[in-house]
């Protein structure tokens, strides 16, 4: 089963310019590793084992 | 660039009486910029019955494209002041857009699915048509223009502003209750002001390119990321009128302007984006650097800013062009009272309050269309790159593609004009927004649309029932409420109309029979809305009462307090 998105386009929006100014002004190394720590507390709060299974599988299935 | 300056429309200039030392008599309001939103903004007050005088420091309409993509809020205020015919006749009408990654569509969208509205989501026009339409409605209307007229000085006191206008035959002070500056991203008059205009100013140059060319391309906004023929960079294509096709193209921080805009660097590009073989003539070029920046204030005293002179986007979005003849919009008709001594000076204030939060949210918009197609970092181009790539699959990354959020209006809800809802409805329309539209029946039988009856005043629209036993009632109600001095005009929706009930009491019936006015106004029958000269909506109850309609209108005409603005953080 396929996980739902109900994303409105001014809350993309508004998430998009979020994690853009989370990486302002980052080396390289310093942007891996919040995206590493935006994964790591974006997953525990999500806590449910089946569905990150899902989520991880399309953000890497190679496109 | 200004390649087919020769062929551009002129007008002639005259010589003002003042410099022959005759009085100069004080205007109402003088304007200065010629450009589109000085120009409705002129058109505008003269059909308010304001006299007004207008000044450009050129005797030409706009060369190039510049501003081109007109949407529908916007023609639906041309068509108020009686330009959108030639606008809709001329230009080119879309609705669809595309967006491509490299040489793959990610998405289309279609902006107006919806039927039964006189305007299209969008018509492209170039700038100088527009214009061209404008002066010949201004002329029309009797206005003063005074081309070739250059404000070199601007001063004010509590009685006026006296401009000083610099002519080919020399300089001569004009003097005005009002001035509206309307001259533009480089105002002279900010600067005269010495006011400070914040925000952002990003470093990437783009393109803009006006092409002749027979090219079977659909009538669609394209957009790509990472076009095949541009590498690494973003392009757009827009079909506009004479098949003159415009072209925006990504540079870069590091582009040099000046070599940029030479024809053997432009031609080359545009060989690799419309095909070697695809004749074609460069009719414009320009570069330019987007910025996003506004005045703290729009209204000072007695000079008031509209447009780009007040706020700057980039133009990804159409909303420069757009925002600047919805201020006009929002401002002509707060004037014009205040001139008639209907409403206190104060009233201007709520211009800055209202457009404030649009200028506001064009700019939010525009900055974040900005910064997705203009990544700076690692970080921010990983992750734009991330979301480009789950496009292509996904339609939650779809909806974080940023080619351009296209120009809507801004509703002005919670601004201190609105009287707020006490009763609940359905929809969209709440206090602050603009009117939709919805295709009517006149009394003669004729279809027309609901917007074109509610004319240039304060109008009550009120959807009546089925047996229309409360029209003698709405009448009394509604002339109860002129009592206040400020023009109302009452128009009634029935469900069907005859020839007996035309004209009751001064009342305008009009028919929804598609019953689309009354399920996009959520209306029952007695229900009432309270529609300011700008089609916005200042009030709306279930029944409508007397007490209730004065003090909403004498709400709108900012008799109440106005709230201090939240504008300019």
């Amino acid at each position: 089963m396929t996980p739902e998105f109900n994303l409105k386009t001014e809350d993309a929006d508004a998430i998009y310019e979020m994690l853009v100014s989370l990486h302002a002004r980052k080396s390289l190394a310093e942007s891996a590793m919040l995206n590493s720590k935006l994964v790591l507390v974006l997953s525990s709060y999500i806590n449910d084992v089946e569905r990150l299974n899902q989520l991880f599988a399309l953000a890497s299935a190679e496109s | 660039m200004k390649m087919k300056a020769e062929q551009l429309r002129r007008f002639n200039y005259q010589r003002p009486s003042e410099l022959d030392g005759k009085e100069g008599q004080q205007w109402p309001v003088a304007i200065v910029g010629a450009g589109p939103v000085g120009l409705c903004a002129a058109i505008d007050l003269a059909l308010h019955g304001v006299k007004v005088t207008l000044l450009d420091e050129d005797d030409t309409v706009s060369p190039g494209s510049r501003a081109f993509c007109w949407a529908k809020r916007t023609l639906e205020i041309l068509d108020r002041i009686g330009v959108a015919d030639r606008v809709l006749q001329k230009g080119v009408t879309w609705n669809i857009g595309k967006v491509f990654h490299r040489d793959e569509l990610l998405y289309s969208f279609n902006l107006l699915p919806e039927l039964g509205h006189k305007m299209p989501a969008f018509v492209n026009l170039q700038q100088s048509y527009l214009e061209e339409y404008l002066v010949e409605r201004a002329v029309e209307l009797g206005i003063d223009l005074r081309w070739r007229n250059r404000v070199i000085g601007a001063r004010q006191d509590g009685a006026g502003v006296t401009l000083r206008v610099e002519t080919p035959d020399g300089a001569y002070d004009l003097c005005s209750n009002y001035v509206l500056a309307a001259d533009g991203a480089h105002s002279s008059i900010r600067r005269m002001l010495g006011l400070s205009f914040e925000g952002k100013v990003y470093e990437d140059r783009f393109l803009i390119a006006d092409v002749h060319m027979k090219a079977d391309f659909p009538t669609e906004r394209w957009f790509w990321f990472h076009p095949p023929f541009h590498s690494g960079q973003s392009a757009l294509l827009h079909r506009q009128a004479d098949d003159v096709w415009r072209v925006d193209l990504q540079l870069g921080v590091d582009a040099d302007p000046e070599e940029e805009r030479k024809p053997e660097r432009v031609i080359p590009r545009l060989k690799a984006m419309l095909g070697e073989d695809t004749p074609f003539e460069l009719e414009w070029v320009s570069i330019y650097a987007f910025q996003c920046r506004r005045l703290k204030r729009f209204r000072h005293n007695r000079i008031i800013f509209v447009g780009d002179s007040a706020h700057q986007v980039s133009p990804f979005g159409a909303r420069g062009g757009n925002g600047g003849i919805q201020d006009a919009d929002n401002l002509v008709w707060k004037v014009a009272l205040v001139l008639k001594a209907k409403a206190s000076e104060d009233l201007l204030d709520s211009y800055d309050e209202e457009r404030g939060l649009a200028a506001d949210e064009n700019i939010l918009n525009s900055r974040r269309s900005t910064d997705f197609m203009t990544p700076k970092g690692y970080g921010s181009q990983t992750l734009r790159d991330a979301v480009l790539q789950l496009a292509h699959r996904f339609d939650f990354a779809q909806k974080m593609v940023n080619s351009g959020r296209l120009s809507r209006p801004t509703p002005l809800c919670g601004c201190a004009l609105q009287t707020p809802d006490v009763e609940i409805f359905k929809g969209e329309l709440v206090p602050g927004a603009p009117c939709v539209d919805a295709p009517v029946q006149l009394p003669t039988g004729e279809d027309s649309w609901l917007l074109s009856q509610l004319g240039c005043d304060f109008c009550v629209l009120v959807f009546a029932d089925e047996d229309r036993t409360e029209l003698p009632e709405i009448a009394r109600t509604v002339q109860k409420a002129q009592t206040l001095g400020i023009s109302l005009q009452p128009v009634v929706v029935c469900n069907s109309i005859n020839a007996t009930i035309n004209k009751l009491d001064g009342l305008r019936i009009i028919s929804d029979p598609q019953g689309m006015a009354c399920s996009r106004y959520d209306a029952q029958p007695g229900t009432a809305y309270l529609i300011r000269p700008d089609q916005h909506i200042a009030a709306r109850w279930r029944q409508l009462q007397a007490t209730s309609l004065m003090a909403a209108l004498s709400r709108t005409i900012g008799t109440k307090q106005i709230t201090p603005t939240h504008a300019g953080g």
